[in-house]
């Protein structure tokens, strides 16, 4: 039912209640006309009987079986009439009007009333101050009342009929009535929820819908105007971030020249000069050539995180399975060294997504883990799993782990936890592998331990499905 | 109509009297007037005293019945012997010389029921009469005598007799079963 729309339930509600009355119109009326019927023509047939019993009391006293004809001819006229007998004190018939069809019903079946369903018998005494005289009995035929309950029920059948199919129709049309306007609202629901806030509903009634569609509205309109600021400052902020983008680009690329003569110049004051600047000018010389190697390595992960947003993300399908190998088979000689092992399963899906970049969060997040070790040969396992419609991969270590209030300044680029002495980096890697996921549609997260190890989670969307 | 037929058809009508019991009190006196000196008149009397007692009629809706005669020569004479009688109830037996005037004016006046077996007394004033329709004897009932006499027939008995609506006239009886004209 929770699926079945409003105008079908409210047709179906109706068009049961309406079965129901019409069911009831068939079952009951029927019967009841029948029984009103049966009660009148008891009733009729009782007052004929007392009424002739009444005018018979002279024939019996007089003993005068003509005029108890005359007396009969009086009832006789109703064509409903079977046949009326008339008895004296000892029981032998003293008048009788249809005496062959008195005897073929058995007009002694009994004192009182009865009836064989054909004929309805009536038997009453008569008598003349409480002195029995004879008996008088009467039949009425019930053809007529079967012949009229069979006319109703037909009648009550087709007005059964007639009720349910204009019931039917009414509620069609009055759950059409009534959910119009709110099917109205529904479409500029959905029109909105597609996107288009320019999507109004027209009002025309003054009950709860129109309330809803102005509600409703007034609703969009703001929507519509938040939206547009947004777009605003959205538009401005992707400017500005575009700028940025670029100026980093620009910056760090243009830097390295200056740089690379720096250092080269420094190289060539150590080759020539570094005999005779003695051991605190070598010492001077050795900061600034580390400083330049730095700076060198901090211009070229900025160069990197900017390229990863002005280049944007491939599509195309990727086997993950495979962009791990390469990852670890890049990273062969460190694992080795550490006597690291990676392990992943066997299922790891095919995704669209830009495999270059994919291999680079891999090959960052396997870096991270081999970085920050414990004591321990690194362990590290990659899983994928689905979540909802997308993949879900994990990268999990053994390693130092991360204090829980610094779990999201790790993907912060240049934030590092460490000194550079204790592990060398600048601190971009977790913000390009960021960077790169959210560039795919996913999101980027860490759950970790201090002292247990990290595990660096990541969503591809599935755009196959 | 024979007096085996007709007496005992009147004795059934008076059941249908609601008047009776007012009229009659605890007993009711059924009084059969006739001419001693009238061959045919009284000859009905004996033959109506015969009839009564074969039907042995001792009460009628449970008032005790007691039957008197009531022997008269002329019209003086009927008048005061009618009223002496203390009849409820008078059988008139055929007459002869005696104006059915003597007779009505008493019964109407003190509320006594008339009734007899000739045919013509009853449209001549008498309330209740028999006559023959064919073979069968038919009741006929003066519905103005019946009025007159404070007699209150019950509808049922109305609907079976035949009811008269006129009085021809109080003729004085002349033969057996016809009024003088």
């Amino acid at each position: 039912m929770r699926g079945v729309r409003i105008r079908a339930k409210l047709t179906a509600m109706t068009s049961v209640l309406v079965a129901a009355v019409s069911l009831f119109i068939f079952v009951y009326f029927p019967g009841e006309f029948e029984r009103r019927a049966m009660d009148a023509t008891a009733e009729k047939a009782r007052t004929v009987a007392e009424i002739t019993a009444f005018a018979s009391e002279p024939p019996l006293m007089f003993g005068d079986s003509l005029s108890a004809h005359d007396v009969f001819a009086g009832p006789a006229v109703d064509e409903d009439l079977a046949y009326i007998v008339l008895t004296d004190v000892r029981g032998d018939v003293f008048a009788a009007h249809r005496p062959e069809e008195a005897r073929r019903v058995g007009y002694r079946a009994g004192d009182g009333v009865s009836s064989d369903g054909m004929v309805y018998r009536v038997s009453v005494q008569v008598e003349r101050s409480g002195a029995a005289l004879g008996r008088l009995h009467l039949g009425l035929s019930l053809r007529p009342q079967r012949e009229s309950a069979a006319a109703a029920r037909r009648a009550v059948a087709f007005v059964s009929f007639v009720v349910f199919a204009l019931g039917i129709a009414a509620a069609y049309v009055l759950a059409s009535f009534i959910t119009r306007p709110l099917a109205d609202v529904v479409e500029a629901v959905e029109g909105v929820a597609g996107g288009d806030l320019s999507r109004r509903v027209t009002a025309s009634t003054r009950d709860e819908l129109g309330e809803l569609a102005a509600s409703f509205n007034r609703m969009a309109a703001r929507l519509e105007a938040t939206r547009g600021e947004l777009q605003t400052a959205n538009d401005e902020l992707g400017r500005s971030n575009t700028e940025l983008e670029q100026f980093a680009y620009i910056a760090s690329h243009d830097l390295r020249e200056p740089l690379r003569t720096i250092a080269s110049c420094i190289q060539l004051l150590e080759r020539r000069y570094g005999d005779t600047v003695g051991d605190d000018g070598k010492q001077y010389i050795g900061y600034a050539s580390d400083g330049a190697k730095r700076m060198r390595s901090l211009l070229d992960s900025l160069l990197e995180y900017s390229r990863v947003g002005s280049r944007g993300a491939g599509s195309a399908p990727t086997d993950v399975g495979a962009v791990v190998v390469e990852a670890t088979l890049s990273l062969a000689t460190v694992i080795e060294e550490s006597e690291a092992t990676v392990s992943h399963g066997d299922d790891l899906p095919t995704v669209v997504a830009d495999a270059a970049q994919l291999g680079q969060v891999f090959l960052n997040l396997l870096t991270n883990a081999l970085k920050f070790r414990s004591e321990a040969p690194p362990e590290i396992v990659i899983r994928a799993v689905r979540r909802g419609r997308a993949w879900a991969f994990s990268v999990q270590d053994r390693g130092i782990g991360i204090e829980s209030g610094h779990l999201e300044r790790v993907f912060v680029a240049f934030q590092r936890l460490h000194t550079h002495e204790e592990y060398p980096g600048v601190g971009m890697g977790l913000a390009i592998c960021k960077k790169i996921v959210e560039l795919h549609g996913g999101e980027m997260w860490v759950e970790s331990e201090l002292g247990a190890g990290s595990t660096f989670s990541f969503t591809i969307p599935d755009r196959a499905s | 109509m024979p007096m085996e037929t007709h007496l005992p058809i009147c004795m059934t009508a008076l059941a249908f009297d609601r008047s009776l019991r007012d009229r009659a009190g605890d007993e009711i006196v059924f009084a059969i007037l006739f001419q001693p000196r009238f061959l045919a008149s009284n000859s009905a009397h004996e033959e109506a005293l015969r009839v009564l007692d074969e039907l042995g009629v001792e009460a009628i809706e449970g008032i005790p019945v007691r039957y008197v005669s009531v022997p008269v020569s002329d019209e003086r004479d009927t008048e005061r012997a009618v009223f002496e009688s203390d009849a409820d109830i008078v059988y008139v037996a055929p007459l002869r010389a005696v104006p059915l005037d003597a007779i009505t004016r008493v019964t109407r006046e003190h509320d006594i029921m008339t009734c007899s077996g000739v045919d013509a007394y009853g449209r001549a004033g008498l309330t209740l009469t028999v006559s023959a329709r064919g073979q069968r004897p038919e009741l006929v009932v003066n519905y103005t005598a019946m009025r007159e006499e404070g007699v209150d027939f019950t509808a049922q008995l109305l609907a079976y007799a035949r009811v008269l609506e006129f009085t021809e006239g109080t003729p004085e009886a002349g033969a057996a079963g016809r009024p003088t004209p």
